[in-house]
């Protein structure tokens, strides 16, 4: 197995696809799997499970990101706020009838976790086991058990001892036990050696934690535009919610007039505009501990507006709200996994339609944009720049959710476009609810006149 | 009912643009009935032909309304584009048989629906109660066309429905002659698009 780290003398590959699985996890009662692409559009009816399915990663999240160890699931988070153990597993009409397990799965093609939770009476909440697969090579691993056999297992450590101490592999090897200890939501080999500690690389969970701890995660409530925002450190990831580093970030841009940030800049201008939100956005420092976020008060640039500048707190919430999309978007890097809850809230239909088009190019330049949507236009238009050729179908999937009015549990329709941007065989969605309502419409419209 | 792509033994349906323009006006009861066809064709996964003359024939009487479902349609790969089958010989017998130089023009207006229907075994939904008639005038010189289904979303009073909840296997709603043997379907066609 590959170890995790090894391939440190270059930059990881980007992650292009990512299949996830969710099973045991509030009404996502049976195996639930998603196959989250450049561009994932997650639809369907409130209540459907479609956060919850989301939830189930930002659960791991938020406990690689906390800084103490919570354990194997950090349950009361920036991200997915539970206060018991009862709200995580799944549950039917009994009281009894709850899952037993809680799993989350991610499969990256040539890697694979899978991670069993559970909670035994009187106990908090654990870690079952850990299946990890890279390439061909497969084991299920158990807190406190090692699955090599002994002779293998003293071979490789030793090649690894060798490599990154002065031991020699000729010496007689010290008295050495390795065994899977939990490390946060993880299972690592450890080994002991003459008292010492170390974690050895034999579980390639690497990939996976980077995936998740590298996550951009944008609420869908995402809060009341302030007149300042506190300053918050910048860097590749964003542990929490992403809304806090907006204004740091566009005056981190700003600061560092880099080729790159002077372009992440333009793009974010540019996109606000196709919105017909405004023209431009820009941070200024209030103190030390403070930024002030001001946009262009009219949606085009004006002949000598330059200065014609507003705070975000005095324009509407549409400014507000998208901000914190785009600049998500802007700041993602190829691979990079961007979940966006309701990115068009608060937008004008309009501007809904020209929200698809950005976030079909952030996908087309690789990064994996999740967004959970309830609006037809935005899947409308999506469906128009594959047709238009804007985005390739391959990068678009499309996930419909829909939750059993009897027992409650969730299912997942999955489709995928083709370069036309057809669905073909799709549950019933937004477009008979929208037809249905002018329907009944000009129906009411009709009796009406029928009657006078 | 789960169907990937068209294939030309999928039950299908032309779908005159007047259905389209009454779905969008408040022609009591009409402009409903034409309505609930059209939403029952989505919901019913049923495969509506569209070749270049009925597009052009849509998108002078659409409405917005039509638009919405069309656009629909064509999102779920309902929506079947294919090539206009003139046919000489039907277009010379309706000029034969019909003695009446405006039923000629009527018929002729409406003639595009019957080719697609020939060729590719749809059947044809239509407010056109006029053309039906004279479309079962001329069935019974041109045999082909007997077999051939013109159905009204108005009348019979829920015929239309039910055989579009059927999908479209009653064979006899609407049908223009007496029983015909079907005839083998000759081209292929394509989704739209």
């Amino acid at each position: 197995m590959t170890a995790p780290g090894r391939a440190g003398t270059r930059p990881p590959k980007p992650l292009t696809s990512l299949e996830v699985g969710v099973q045991g996890y509030k009404s996502l009662r049976d195996e639930i799997r998603m196959q989250l692409r450049p561009l994932t559009l997650v639809a369907g009816a409130n209540s459907s499970g479609k956060s919850s399915f989301m939830q189930a990663l930002l659960l791991l999240k938020q406990t690689l990101e906390v800084q103490f160890d919570p354990g194997p699931l950090l349950l009361n988070g920036p991200n997915v706020a539970l206060t018991s153990t009862q709200q995580l597993f799944s549950r039917g009409k009994a009281k009894h009838d709850t899952a037993a397990h809680f799993v989350v799965s991610m499969n990256l093609g040539e890697r694979e976790v899978r991670l069993r939770f559970n909670k035994p009476s009187g106990k908090p909440v654990g870690i079952v086991s850990m299946y990890i697969r890279d390439h061909e090579n497969a084991m299920t691993i158990h807190e406190g058990e090692f699955p090599l056999e002994p002779t293998q297992l003293l071979r490789d450590t030793m090649r690894w001892l060798s490599e990154i101490t002065t031991i020699e592999q000729e010496r007689p090897a010290p008295d050495v036990t390795v065994r899977a200890i939990r490390n946060r939501c993880f299972l690592i080999a450890e080994a002991r050696i003459a008292g010492t500690r170390l974690e050895l690389p034999y579980f390639s969970v690497g990939p996976f934690r980077n995936a998740l701890l590298e996550m951009i995660h944008v609420p869908g409530l995402r809060g009341n535009p302030d007149r300042v925002y506190p300053t918050s450190a910048v860097g590749r990831s964003f542990p929490g919610t992403f809304e806090r580093y907006v204004a740091s970030l566009i005056y981190a841009w700003q600061s560092s007039r880099s080729a790159a940030n002077v372009s992440r800049l333009n793009y974010l201008n540019n996109h606000l505009h196709e919105l017909g939100l405004t023209w431009k956005v820009h941070a200024k420092p209030a103190d030390d501990t403070s930024v002030e976020l001001l946009v262009g008060r009219l949606p085009h640039a004006q002949q000598g507006g330059a200065h014609d500048m507003v705070s975000i707190a005095d324009v509407g919430f549409g400014v507000s709200q998208t901000l914190p999309v785009l600049v998500a978007l802007v700041a993602a890097r190829p691979g990079q996994i961007v979940y966006l809850e309701q990115p068009e809230i608060h937008l004008h239909p309009r501007a809904q339609t020209g929200l698809a088009k950005i976030l079909a190019w952030h996908a087309q330049r690789g990064v994996i944009v999740v967004a959970e949507t309830h609006s037809s236009l935005l899947i409308r238009a999506t469906q128009t720049a594959i047709a238009q050729g804007f985005v390739d179908n391959r990068n678009v999937a499309l996930h419909w959710f829909t939750r059993s009015i009897d027992t409650g549990v969730t299912a997942i329709t999955s489709a995928s476009p083709d370069r036309r941007g057809r669905f073909h065989d799709w549950p019933i969605d937004f477009d008979d609810v929208a037809l249905e309502a002018d329907v009944a419409y000009l129906n009411a419209v009709e009796a009406g006149d029928a009657d006078e | 009912m789960s169907r990937a792509s068209w294939s030309l033994s999928s039950p299908s349906a032309v779908v005159d643009a007047c259905v389209a323009q009454s779905a969008g006006e408040t022609d009591h009861p009409y402009s409903a009935e034409a309505r609930t066809v059209l939403l029952d064709l989505s919901k019913c996964r049923i495969y509506v032909l569209f070749s270049e003359s009925v597009k052009d024939e849509w998108a002078r009487h659409g409405s917005k309304l039509s638009i919405r479902w069309l656009a629909a349609m064509v999102s779920r790969g309902l929506a079947v584009k294919v090539r206009d089958k003139a046919s000489t010989h039907l277009r010379k017998t309706i000029k034969l048989v019909l003695p009446d130089p405006y039923d000629v023009l009527a018929l002729l207006k409406d003639v595009h629906l019957l080719e697609l229907a020939l060729a590719y075994g749809s059947g044809v939904i239509s407010s056109d109660e006029r053309s039906g008639t004279l479309a079962a005038q001329v069935s019974a010189t041109h045999r082909p066309l007997a077999r051939v289904q013109w159905v009204s979303p108005h009348r019979p009073k829920g015929a239309c429905r039910a055989w579009i909840a059927g999908g479209l296997s009653d064979a006899e709603i609407g049908r223009l002659g007496a029983s015909a043997p079907r005839r083998p379907i000759r081209k292929a066609a394509r989704r739209m698009g």
